[in-house]
């Protein structure tokens, strides 16, 4: 799943413990998200979306398989 | 659902994010110092018990058993809240590797065992494998997320 968190977190200019802290994750947690080797918990979307003031949408979207 | 409904609570009363991975690094160094005392303890009853040393009644062993499947029971709860949903998959997914080796190895073996085509069961043998399993998939995955 595709997702625009580390552009969200480096506009902020936020480093990843510190959006980690926020969210209550651990710092890999947040690095295997902004990676794409992690698909997070529709709880935790929905706090990441919520912490950048966006939907869910607007954070991550889910390219068409074929 | 209003995005902004739930705002984050005020920097003044979060501890930093640095903060609360020391925190996790020493609960889990806590965890792991009290995993090692348990194991030596019962690495140390068991072989007073098969020296003799130590006379286990029926009921006292059940009660160590009950206390043993609580206290892992109870500890799988705990760990699983706990720790963060990384975290959560990646031990899942080691155990369930380790349990698929163990059925994989064990059930076969003690198949062939049976009919006379393979050695008897090896107890640790199949526990290694169902060990070094997933300890195999949990370091792989970890290198994995790590590059």
């Amino acid at each position: 799943m595709h997702n625009r968190l580390r552009l969200l977190r480096a506009e902020r200019g936020w480093s990843q413990a510190e959006l980690a802290g926020r969210l209550d994750v651990s710092r890999q947690a947040v690095n295997a998200i902004e990676t794409g080797k992690h698909d997070p918990s529709l709880s935790l979307a929905f706090r990441i979306a919520r912490l950048f003031d966006l939907t869910v949408e607007q954070v991550f979207n889910d390219p068409p398989r074929n | 659902m209003d995005a902004q409904e739930i705002p984050s609570p005020p920097d003044a009363e979060r501890p930093a994010g640095e903060v609360r991975s020391r925190r996790r690094r020493q609960i889990f160094v806590a965890m792991f110092a009290f995993s090692l005392l348990v194991g030596i303890a019962v690495g140390v009853g068991m072989g007073m018990a098969e020296d003799g040393g130590l006379k286990l009644t029926r009921e006292t062993g059940w009660g160590l058993a009950v206390a043993a499947a609580l206290l892992i029971a109870g500890f799988s709860v705990w760990f699983y809240r706990w720790v963060d949903e990384v975290e959560v998959q990646d031990n899942l997914w080691a155990n369930t590797v380790g349990l698929h080796a163990g059925l994989a190895a064990g059930v076969p073996w003690a198949f062939l065992a049976h009919l006379g085509h393979a050695p008897d069961l090896d107890l640790s043998v199949l526990f290694l494998i169902i060990v070094g399993s997933a300890a195999l998939y949990y370091t792989a995955v970890k290198l994995w997320r790590l590059f």
